[in-house]
């Protein structure tokens, strides 16, 4: 069972899940391609290809298919490397989806890993563009509290 | 919705000012003085931030009335709580996937004497 969490609450968006498995086993499902190409992305995608040049200026790219057939690619760059620590990805400014497969485009993305008692703790800590990336995160809280709201009246409507 | 207008409405959300302004106008039409009255600044200041509001579409302003009303306009704080919700769908769902990939991969290990 894997626990989940996430936290916008804060400057940045941060999602966290603990894994049933080792550490190493985590960082390698991360780091492989073979292995990426299995799991990243939402349910019902496909991944149509994944390279990965796993040190730091390297290159990370990936195409992933949606169930539309629309394909979402990613690219990005790793600004740091810690073996089974830490990843940092750095998203390329290209024009393309906001989301960008993942990883939106100028966002950066840490990737953390911690082993507890044979299990991995990830924590997946997005700053959204540098430029842009207290305004993403003040829309995230500001969305949340606006999304609170809509959600309270929604729940009036209902049982009004 | 194109990244572009999603950063407009990011940049737009950014000024607490701002923000206040889009909470207030939740409540309904306002002209521009009533808004400026509890943030204790000038009208030409609220002016200023209304401008911001409407060129990235987040509120629009009438026309026809003397005192122009100022109205929250909810498609754009739609589109970015809904880019927020898929950034968070996706990675949910891959975290899923990823789970259930480490356990295949730990299921075969076994399975191989490890």
């Amino acid at each position: 069972m894997a626990a989940k969490g996430t936290d916008s609450s804060n400057s940045e968006v941060v999602i966290t899940r603990t894994f049933d498995a080792p550490c190493a086993l985590v960082w390698q499902a991360w780091t492989d391609p073979k292995h990426v190409m299995q799991w990243w992305g939402p349910a019902g995608f496909n991944n149509e290809s994944c390279t990965s040049d796993l040190r730091v200026g390297g290159r990370f790219q990936l195409e992933m298919r949606a169930p539309d057939g629309n394909v979402y690619p990613y690219v990005g760059t790793f600004r740091e490397i810690v073996e089974l620590e830490r990843i940092v990805y750095e998203g390329e400014a290209a024009e393309g989806p906001p989301c960008g497969a993942g990883i939106p485009p100028r966002a950066v993305a840490t990737i953390s890993f911690a082993e507890q008692q044979g299990k991995t703790r990830l924590t997946l800590h997005t700053s959204f563009a540098s430029a842009e990336r207290k305004e993403a995160a003040a829309a995230a809280r500001f969305v949340v509290s606006w999304e609170e709201a809509m959600g309270r009246l929604d729940d009036f409507l209902t049982h009004a | 919705m194109p990244a572009d207008s999603l950063s407009l409405t990011f940049a737009a959300l950014s000024d607490p000012t701002r923000r206040s302004i889009l909470a207030r106008l939740a409540l309904g039409e306002i002209s521009v003085g009533e808004l400026a009255e509890p943030f204790h600044i000038s009208a030409p200041a609220v002016t200023k931030h209304l401008k911001v509001l409407e060129r990235a579409g987040l509120i629009s302003r009438g026309r026809q009335a003397q005192w122009r009303p100022c109205k929250l306009e909810a498609t754009p704080l739609q589109e970015a709580a809904s880019f927020i919700e898929q950034y968070r769908q996706h990675w949910e769902q891959s975290f899923d996937r990823l789970d259930d990939y480490l356990q295949q991969l730990q299921a075969q290990e076994k399975r191989n004497g490890r």
